[in-house]
């Protein structure tokens, strides 16, 4: 980027604001302001490729990478983390237990985006765990898709997981339901699964627009007991009124590490929810600086509160 | 109130049951002074001024009682409730079979083949339900093709409670291999739990097969004015009559050699668990296990070494019917009697929940606190009393000890009154309750519980030296008393047995005593042996680390209440 571009972090750094800013920004390196010397009066010509304006991204993949080395090390060595529980996974198992008493099939549904929706994929890794447990109790599955991609990929999975709980049977080709790729096309052939076949569970997993609250009362009036997760905040109300268990947000893509306990998934959720204290330090650390500053107008607290704000 | 006892003579060279019933009544006449029996053994009907008894009530765990196996489609659902079902009618289930249990087909019908139990409970699938899962769980006691426990060419009873479509499956299965019992489903809908049906002919067939395959029952039978039942069932009969009556919670707790089981009442639900492996001489060495060498130290201020006391637990396990004869092994064996409360409370707990698997009914101030179904009922703040029954207990040496362990182990909270059964008089008056629940009722209070006094415990956080609660009772003495209870303190204010008191306790902010955090509550207790202890120590309680401080620690609060008389 340029010295003279857009951005006020870069232009101040590129028109020699001073030894100052610098010895600031070392003192947030922990590095002492001797260091950088006088010839610091500038900044090197070399630091000029640097996207300033991608600073926040780049310190947040770094913190993000250290984190995530040193807690993946540190499972690996044997410390436990504690994830904490979710309702809604847990309750699947109860979802497909209540299916297996009633004599009656377990309805899933992956989202209704493709598979290049990451939401979609998220749901798929919950199918897998779901078809294993149906197999476990033999229960049969329906999965109904809106996206033939979907539809194939879904086969597989319920496919492997069948295999792996001991019951390959258990996965019927006639279950897995491709069913439009008009969305309320797909919609209304869902409600009629639910209402001929009357699933005793229905379990929503991946991305939903509008036709989640016509999914879930449905499947409400039908006296399924239903497990929704997804990450589109504007359909949470609706599956939470409906539902009897929701994974909420970040919850929905926790799922995975939940369910595997792999220390590489386990280790990226923890050093994720370091990244957000750090952020809120940030926050924090913004906080006291402006108001130090409202007290105390000094031209250090002042150079410090506006290079956090340009790097933040 | 007159107690008689005698071996029993259910085994060779007597086999006849009702011999040994003979010397306990002959050794009841002797204290009583009052002819109970005829010359020809008999007891006198109908009952004079003189002699002669109005009614006459028997139960019975002889041969290790009652013996089922359960069978249910998914654990946590109809295999639970028929557990629950069993275990209400006073059976120990030796194991429960399901589709889930993670074993294989050959594994169960080995299983099944190598129980030999009493009686066999099958239940799976709603009305309208499942067949094949239930016709599965046919075929593997067909497989199996277990027998009975007693008794020689009977075929063994099994009580079919699960989905009525599937009756002629398993009709048409078990054909001519078991003596099938259809009765209402367990769980109708998986909403509602119907054990009463099951319970009921749990026991006709524990008299009509089980009883009648052991030495002298048939005689014993014609002898009683009720049905004899399983002692157990009988004791959840009396804990379910008492709770009825005064519309309270109760927990009750038998600890015994092998087992201890333990009742409770919530929410007008009677629950009852029976842990297998925990107690105080055959199982002792199984408690040491299950709690771990340090959560047994904890509670002893002995300085003995880690081996000398696993020594002695192991001592125990070769002499069970030994009784400590040294203050150190007293110690030790309270030691092990608390955690093994402890953990069976943490079972039952465990067991005594809600249904699984019904639908629930949310709105969107749900959203971050999802609570799922299968909630335990166990609310110790809601627990109005405790009754300990068992050796350990009902025969501390001193009634504080008794107390003091129960408080220990199961860390009341709130305003809880605590007592022990006196003589295990508790199944008969369990029985006696379907005959004459008034006269069964003035019996247990008055007679067979030993009332120890109240037990007064706040939940919240616990900052030793800080204020919890201040208190004022009226009725213990000429004035009110007040009492100021601070953390890590416990206290005892004597109220002597029959009295009552009403305390007006004010909570510090934050603390609970079940009126709600810093709510005050006003409230009747009545008297003990022990009075009124006040728990200040934290839930869970609160131990310093170094030895020498929980010595201090632990001879204060024995010294407190009064469970160690020095000199």
């Amino acid at each position: 980027m340029s010295g003279q571009g857009g951005n006020p972090f870069a232009r101040r750094m590129t028109r020699n604001t001073g030894v100052r800013t610098l010895a600031v920004l070392a003192a947030m390196c922990a590095l002492p302001a001797h260091v950088l010397g006088a010839s610091a009066r500038v900044l090197p010509k070399e630091w000029h490729h640097i996207d300033v304006e991608k600073l926040p991204v780049f310190i947040a993949l770094v913190l993000f990478g250290g984190f995530y080395l040193y807690l993946y090390r540190q499972m690996k060595a044997g410390r436990s983390m504690r994830l904490r529980r979710l309702p809604g996974i847990d309750a699947v198992e109860e979802a497909i237990a209540r299916a297996t008493e009633m004599g009656r099939p377990v309805l899933f549904i992956p989202g209704i985006n493709d598979i290049d929706d990451i939401q979609t994929l998220a749901g798929l890794n919950i199918l897998s765990h779901v078809a294993y447990i149906a197999a476990e109790y033999d229960t049969p599955l329906i999965v109904a898709c809106r996206r033939s991609v979907v539809l194939t990929i879904s086969e597989e999975v319920v496919k492997a997981a069948s295999l792996a709980a001991g019951r390959p049977e258990n996965y019927i080709p006639n279950n897995m339901r491709y069913l439009s790729d008009d969305q309320f096309a797909f919609t209304a052939g869902v409600n009629g699964i639910m209402l001929r076949e009357r699933p005793a569970s229905c379990i929503y997993q991946g991305c939903f627009y509008s036709e989640s609250l016509i999914l879930a009362e449905t499947g409400y009036v039908s006296g399924a007991i239903q497990v929704a997760g997804t990450a589109n905040v504007a359909q949470l109300p609706f599956f939470v009124a409906a539902c009897d268990f929701t994974l909420i947000g970040e919850e929905f893509f926790a799922a995975s590490a939940y369910l595997s306990r792999d220390p590489t998934v386990v280790a990226s959720i923890e050093a994720a929810d370091w990244l957000k204290m750090a952020y809120l330090l940030v926050i924090f650390l913004g906080v006291a600086l402006a108001t130090a500053l409202a007290l105390f107008p000094q031209a250090e607290i002042a150079t410090l509160l506006e290079l956090l704000k340009e790097i933040f | 109130m007159a107690r008689g006892e005698a071996p029993t003579t259910v085994e060779a060279p007597f086999d006849d049951v009702t011999v040994g019933v003979a010397n306990a009544v002959r050794e009841l006449e002797e204290v009583t002074g009052r002819r109970l029996l005829d010359e020809a053994g008999k007891l006198i009907r109908p009952a004079t001024d003189q002699e002669g008894v109005d009614v006459y009530v028997s139960t019975s765990s002889a041969g290790g009682g009652l013996q089922m196996l359960v069978m249910g489609v998914v654990r946590s659902m109809t295999a639970e409730s028929a557990q629950r079902a069993a275990l209400g009618a006073g059976a120990i289930v030796m194991d429960t079979i399901c589709s889930n249990d993670r074993r294989l087909p050959y594994q169960q019908i080995q299983r099944i083949r190598q129980l030999r139990p009493d009686m066999i409970l099958l239940a799976g699938g709603i009305d309208g339900g499942t067949v094949s899962h239930v016709a599965k769980l046919a075929e593997l006691v067909r497989a199996a093709r277990p027998t009975a426990r007693l008794g020689m060419g009977y075929r063994l009873p099994l009580v079919y409670a699960g989905n009525r479509l599937a009756v002629p499956v398993v009709r048409e299965i078990l054909n001519g291999l078991v003596d099938i019992h259809e009765v209402e489903n367990v769980r109708p809908v998986l909403e509602i739990e119907n054990l009463g049906p099951a319970r009921d002919a749990i026991h006709e067939l524990f008299m009509e097969h089980v009883m009648a395959q052991a030495p002298g029952y048939d005689k014993l039978k014609t002898m009683t004015d009720a049905p004899i039942m399983p002692t157990p069932g009988a004791v959840g009969k009396l804990v379910e009559i008492v709770a009825r009556e005064r519309g309270i919670s109760v927990l009750g707790v038998d600890i015994g050699g092998a087992t201890t089981d333990v009742f409770s009442v919530f929410r007008g639900k009677f629950n009852r668990t029976v842990s297998a492996n925990l107690g105080m001489s055959y199982s002792v060495g199984n408690v040491l296990t299950s709690a771990g060498y340090s959560n047994v130290a904890r509670w002893g201020w002995v300085d003995l070494p880690e081996q000398e006391i696993r020594n002695r637990v192991k001592n125990k396990i070769i002499r069970p019917t030994t009784i400590p004869q040294l203050l150190e092994d007293l110690v030790i064996e309270q030691a092990l009697a608390r955690e093994a409360l402890r953990l069976s409370l943490q079972q039952h707990k465990e067991f005594a929940t809600t249904l699984k698997g019904v639908q629930m009914r949310r709105t969107v101030a749900d959203a971050f606190a999802q609570t799922s179904s299968g909630q335990t009922l166990v609310n110790m703040m809601e627990l109005d009393l405790i009754i300990g029954s068992g050796g350990v207990l009902s025969h501390a040496p001193l009634r504080e000890q008794a107390a003091l362990m129960m408080i220990d182990a199961f860390e009341p909270l709130g305003v809880t009154q605590l007592a022990v059964d006196s003589i295990f008089m508790m199944p008969h008056l369990g029985v006696l309750g379907e005959l004459a629940p008034e006269a069964a009722m003035e019996v247990f209070w008055r007679d067979c519980l030993v009332p120890l006094g109240a037990v007064v415990a706040p939940a919240g956080r616990m900052k030793p030296g800080r204020v919890l609660l201040e208190a004022r009772i009226e009725g213990a003495g000429e004035a009110p008393q007040h009492v100021v209870l601070r953390g890590g303190e416990l206290l005892r204010v004597e109220l002597p047995e029959g009295a009552e008191a009403k305390l007006v306790i004010e909570p510090a902010r934050g603390m609970d005593v079940g009126a709600g955090r810093g709510r005050r509550l006003e409230r009747r207790v009545w008297g003990g042996k022990v009075g009124i202890v006040f728990d200040g120590r934290g839930r869970p309680i609160q131990f310093a680390s170094d030895f020498k401080q929980r010595r201090e620690q632990l001879l204060a609060w024995a010294r407190a209440i009064g469970a160690l008389r020095e000199g």
